[in-house]
């Protein structure tokens, strides 16, 4: 099995964690995947319909666009009551980008713990040998 | 464990102790953390002690940025981090220092049962709340109500609640600022705001919002105890 692209690090009382993608971005990706499988874990099929949602997302910033992105797949999913379980980047500059989010019902999943933001504090984004890395405080 | 916080922890008494201002360029007041020893040893562990001194730089900030017993890691402000800030001297309001949470709140019911008649019960008791009131994420309220309410929530507080029958006079007595704190503004709040919150009218809410049974096994205030109606378990 292929290792996970993120991993969660110590903090006392929110969750951090560190994702990894050959490019920027699969490492987005990476990130708004691994928000829905720390929070969730598929269970019941109540709902097989599958939604797509197209997002468009900006910042004035990198590091800020990583939050944003975040965040609007945070909103979409509490206020949709969805669960993502694919996205797709298709485009990506310096302040916005694109992108294609698959999900079906938060009735199919058993709810782990609830992320109610990304935020800022010790955000890192960062070129590495392998390709990209980032770190992300949830708040939860 | 990660590593030790190393900076400056300066005794002021047994119970509070002083981060200087020369440990940062940039703080504008020291910081003070209110801890015993014992404490003090566990506050090191994490990067809290850190935050008091970044929470001391805030444009404004009045005499100190303060840290309760309670403190640990949080983000921007340490969790039981305190400060106040002088707008007239520039100063901000910070949601990190109410952790973001703003007007989460803590009510206290009082029933007329003793500990006694119910203590065989518990269990039942726990799962007949856990059925009836909702609770976590994703939970949906009983209680529906359009936008144009939703703002009257917003400015009104309890005392909705009161006017649609789900409570009465005598809560908003019990209440801090009887339910309401005056001046809201329902326009400055965004629309996305809205949309996140509104399916969380008439539930306890989610992440860390929860609700206990407590027995009383001591007083320590007679008179206020009396006001509540509060008893020890005899």
């Amino acid at each position: 099995m292929k290792d996970k692209p993120y991993e969660i690090l110590e903090h006392t009382a929110d969750i951090r964690i560190r994702i990894k993608g050959k490019d920027l971005a699969d490492l987005f990706q990476n990130a708004g995947l691994a928000l829905f499988e720390i929070s969730s874990r598929r269970q019941y099929v109540k709902d097989k319909k599958h939604v797509n949602l197209n997002l468009r997302v900006e910042a004035q910033t990198q590091d800020e666009l990583l939050v944003n992105w975040l965040n609007e797949l945070i909103f979409q999913a509490a206020t949709k009551g969805l669960i993502f379980h694919n996205l797709k980047i298709s485009k990506l500059t310096q302040s916005s980008l694109e992108a294609k989010a698959t999900g079906s019902s938060s009735e199919n999943y058993k709810i782990l713990t609830e992320i109610k933001a990304a935020t800022y504090h010790e955000l890192k984004l960062e070129q590495v040998k392998e390709g990209w890395q980032a770190e992300v405080i949830l708040d939860v | 464990m990660s590593e030790l916080w190393e900076g400056p922890l300066e005794k002021i008494d047994d119970f509070r102790w002083r981060i200087p201002r020369s440990y940062k360029p940039g703080m504008r007041v020291p910081g003070i953390i209110y801890a015993d020893e014992k404490l003090l040893k566990d506050i090191r562990h994490d990067r809290a002690a850190e935050q008091v001194a970044n929470v001391a730089f805030l444009p404004g900030i009045v005499n100190a940025s303060l840290a309760m017993p309670d403190i640990h890691w949080g983000y921007g402000f340490p969790i039981g981090g305190v400060a106040a800030t002088d707008i007239a001297a520039g100063g901000v309001i910070s949601p990190g220092g109410v952790g973001f949470d703003i007007n989460c709140g803590v009510r206290l019911l009082r029933t007329n049962f003793q500990f006694e008649e119910i203590k065989d019960k518990l269990k039942e008791l726990v799962y007949a709340l856990f059925s009836d009131i909702p609770s976590g994420v994703g939970s949906k309220g009983e209680i529906k109500v359009s936008v144009k309410e939703e703002e009257q929530i917003l400015v009104k507080g309890s005392k909705w609640a009161v006017e649609k029958g789900y409570g009465t006079q005598d809560d908003l007595e019990c209440t801090e600022e009887f339910g309401a704190i005056q001046g809201a503004d329902p326009d400055a709040v965004s629309q996305r705001a809205y949309d996140r919150g509104k399916a969380q009218s008439g539930t306890l809410g989610s992440g860390n919002h929860f609700l206990e049974v407590q027995a009383i096994d001591q007083l320590y205030d007679r008179d206020l105890c009396d006001a509540f109606g509060l008893m020890r378990v005899r």
